[in-house]
């Protein structure tokens, strides 16, 4: 039944992408007019996310990337982690429906998510599965800006990095100020099909940019394992974005989306149950307000209000009941606010502002079998409230030296109580700190600089942090995880250094870093009531099903230390090649052992050839490589493919090209991991598609 | 402290006053040479003002951050040359508008403002002015 589901979509899908040309006829193409291809070159080379305003990604002091618009379609991804594996320094653990990014071998909560400045990353983010990245539609995205390491005074919570997606808010609706495109997406190893149709338009006052995608994936096909049960799923979305344009210098722009999915699947622990099902679905909304009138005391004022409403229901079949789930209902609505304005005094540019924002959570269980209502995996009713004050000050301090400093007051308060089946919960609390961060920014010509920088960050524990109790997944079983309301914050001291070079055809950019982190969450050993096991029954003595307590505690300390290199050269006649690699060391210093799920050296090279005569044909080779995986992480514990503990490398190529065949209808097609590798990257629970043929057709109309 | 406070703004009055002699507004020989004030000025060359009084369109021409253009963003716009170069970063960025062209040399601006009907830009009170309207700024 689903494949003939599958085949109906998939062929609805291909009838579209003919017949639009058809159908669709008589409209008049879309045109680029020089200025708005000039305005689409300027913009590439700009990066918003560093210091909140636009600036030559070669002028900052990060580690940063820019993929555009344009890579985004080359690329053909399916979500935003099929994008993200092919930048630098980072890896991607894959899941069922998406994957999760690690970056300077951190991830999860540590690497912050943005949409347009809203927040992704929730209060409850953390252990269970929540694959953000394939939660936003990724038709909608005009750029994706990529900060790796510590962001400590222009935000909090980002450890690893700030990923920040830029939606597209109808910019490119052309002269004709109305248009819009449908295409359709389909990649032979899971069977896929996705077809989005997007519409933007423009007017002297608004634009916009509106979308709907459905997406019917199915299981996955690796090389040796075959088909991947756990790994299907159905997505549809859908979005709008866009801006009131007030005036030259006054801008009101919004943005909604909403994704939903179902039928994901997830194996679980053994021995606990089978499999799970899932149900979720992510709205974003936000709303921004910027005026750069020049009004003496500043120079740009802006003010963003954003709201992100997350849930996710599972249906845990458990191995030892019947057949009926427990259904598994967590949710969070969270609600920010940030103002913040700019002024330049003299030649230094000052940004400061506030920002605050509150978590409702929802957490429940029903079981089916019993009727019985219960918490879920988070504390029903907590809230999660931050509040920030910040100031950073960019100043030339001569011509030769630029100086970024910037210092950040945070404050975290988490509040809930309840009466767990085993005991009172309070999870009341408040913490707060101090971070900051200073740049150093030293010219040595116009095309070559210098880089130093120093971070101190923290992160402070979420609701899922000091709240979640529900049974884990250890090594040699299944243990039993109670909250941990005294968690404090996770710190990081981090130092870097780095060099950046542009000379127009070759450019690139190395860094350095070296982290210490301390006061790190880890899951350890814990008591319940002054019980080191879950006493189900009362009576003080452990029995067989009572399983060893486990609690978020601050014991882990770690050094990551590592370099990242990162480059392209254009060589003219429209070829132009790019590459990447990364690698690092993480010590578990209390341990004095190798940190877990640490990425092993990394990278990708990739040529591209692009004409510019008619129908712009183009070709790329990107080739990418990973590393033998010495100490893998929990997740990896029971692959197959482990050889003497250690997780085998891998080298993938692939050949994608596309054309414009007429000035409406174009397309890609990619052949994937041509050498049909089984592999995967660390923490996944799948292994990447074997050997695959991605098509993907648009016709603008 | 007060002094200290008095003495800098002094200075940088004079700065101001000193600068504002250090260039001159120039435009197209087609170009009415009618004064014009400093925000009338400073909305042109930030392309708010897109047209003149007949209908012509304005093509605006800058230079690359050198005295000049310092002394010009100092006394038009009352703003660095720093935070004229943010506006339109953010103008490029959210996909509104483009600076405008940059020249390297009083000569190339003016032999660009010559050569295109309509043209306006600024050039050090050094340069000659043969062949433009020179405009002066209230």
């Amino acid at each position: 039944m689903m494949r003939v589901v599958r085949s109906i979509a998939m062929s609805l899908g291909v009838f579209l992408a003919i017949a639009g040309p058809v159908w669709a006829g008589g409209v008049a193409p879309e045109t680029k007019t020089p200025a708005s291809a000039e305005l689409s070159r300027l913009s590439e080379d700009l990066i918003y996310s560093v210091d909140r305003t636009p600036e030559r990604t070669f002028d900052t002091s990060r580690a940063v990337d820019v993929i555009t618009g344009d890579s985004i379609r080359r690329a053909n991804p399916a979500n935003l982690a099929d994008l993200l594996e092919e930048q630098a320094g980072i890896i991607i653990a894959s899941s069922s429906s998406g994957g999760i990014p690690s970056i300077r071998g951190l991830a999860n909560k540590q690497v912050m998510i943005l949409v347009d400045g809203a927040k992704v990353n929730n209060a409850t983010s953390g252990n269970t599965a929540r694959e953000y990245l394939s939660l936003i539609d990724i038709n909608q995205i005009d750029r994706v800006e990529v900060v790796r390491g510590v962001v400590s005074v222009l935000g909090t919570e980002s450890l690893g990095g700030v990923i920040n997606i830029i939606t597209n808010k109808g910019a490119g609706a052309g002269d004709r100020g109305i248009g819009g495109s449908i295409g359709a997406r389909y990649a032979s190893a899971d069977s896929s099909i996705s077809v989005p149709l997007q519409f933007s338009g423009q007017t002297q006052k608004v634009r916009y940019d509106a979308g709907f995608t459905l997406g019917n994936f199915g299981n996955l096909h690796a090389p040796s394992a075959g088909e991947q049960n756990f790994s299907s799923y159905k997505a549809r979305s859908g979005y709008l974005n866009g801006q009131f344009l007030l005036s030259p210098e006054r801008t009101l722009s919004f943005g909604y989306q909403n994704v939903q999915q179902t039928d994901v699947q997830q194996p679980g622990p053994a021995g606990a149950f089978n499999n799970a099902g899932f149900r979720r679905s992510m709205q974003l909304g936000n709303l921004a307000y910027q005026d750069l009138t020049d009004r003496g005391w500043h120079d740009s004022v802006r003010v963003t209000g954003y709201w992100n409403r997350q849930w996710q229901v599972d249906n845990v079949h458990v191995l030892s009941a019947a057949a009926l789930p427990i259904v598994f209902k967590d949710g969070d609505i969270l609600a920010g606010l940030n103002l913040e304005i700019g002024s330049f005094v003299g030649n230094h540019h000052l940004i400061y502002g506030i920002d605050t924002s509150t978590d409702s959570v929802e957490s429940s269980q029903f079981n089916t079998i019993s009727s019985v209502h219960k918490r879920g995996n988070v504390m029903d009713g907590a809230r999660y409230e931050t509040l920030g004050a910040y100031v950073q000050d960019r100043f030339d301090a001569s011509k030769w030296l630029t100086v970024i400093g910037g210092v950040r007051y945070g404050r975290f308060r988490t509040t809930g109580k309840e009466i767990a089946d085993l005991g009172p919960i309070n999870i009341d609390g408040s913490k707060a700190d101090v971070t900051g961060a200073l740049n150093l920014i030293a010219h040595i010509t116009p095309r070559l600089n210098l880089i130093a920088n120093a971070f101190r960050g923290f992160r402070a524990p979420n609701v899922d942090d000091t709240s979640h109790y529900n049974f884990v997944q250890v090594p040699g079983g299944i243990a039993f995880q109670v909250p941990s309301p005294n968690a404090e914050p996770e710190h990081v001291v981090s130092y870097e250094a780095g060099l950046k070079y542009e000379d127009g055809h070759l450019g690139g950019q190395v860094f350095y870093y070296r982290n210490r982190l301390t006061n790190l969450l880890t899951l350890a050993p814990g008591t319940f009531n002054g019980l080191p096991f879950r006493d189900t029954n009362g009576d003080g003595i452990r029995q067989k099903n009572e399983y060893s307590i486990l609690q978020n505690q601050n014991a882990g300390s770690a050094s990551i230390h590592g370099y990242e290199l990162d480059g392209h050269y254009a060589l003219g006649n429209g070829i132009r090649f790019w590459g990447n690699y990364s690698d690092g060391v993480g010590t578990d210093v209390r341990a004095n052992k190798p940190l877990s799920a640490q990425p092993p050296g990394l990278g990708n090279l990739g040529v591209r050839w692009t004409s510019h005569q008619t129908h712009s044909p183009w070709l790329e080779l990107a080739w990418r490589y990973y590393g033998t995986q010495e100490s893998p992480g929990l997740a990896d514990l029971k692959s197959v493919d482990l050889r003497n503990g250690k997780l085998p490398g891998f080298s993938v190529l692939h050949i994608r090209g596309g054309a414009a065949v007429t000035d409406r209808f174009s397309f890609t097609a990619g052949l994937e991991n041509l050498g049909n590798k089984q592999y995967r990257e660390v923490g996944s629970i799948v292994f990447a598609p074997s050997r695959q043929l991605v098509l993907g057709t648009q016709f603008r109309f | 402290m007060i002094k200290r406070i008095a003495t800098a703004l002094a200075l940088l009055v004079l700065a101001v006053t000193a600068s504002a002699a250090e260039f001159h507004v120039i435009a197209h020989s087609s170009v009415s040479a009618t004064p014009m004030t400093k925000s009338a000025a400073s909305a042109i060359f930030l392309k708010r003002t897109a047209k003149w009084d007949d209908g012509t369109p304005i093509v605006v021409v800058d230079q690359i951050d050198n005295g000049v253009r310092q002394a010009f963003s100092n006394v038009i716009h009352g703003r660095s040359v720093a935070a004229i170069k943010s506006y339109w970063q953010q103008q490029i960025f959210s996909g509104r508008d483009i600076p405008p062209v940059e020249k390297t040399s009083d000569e190339e601006v003016l032999a660009f403002v010559r050569s295109k009907p309509g043209a306006i830009g600024y050039v050090s009170d050094k340069a000659s002015t043969n062949g433009v309207v020179v405009i002066q700024i209230q």
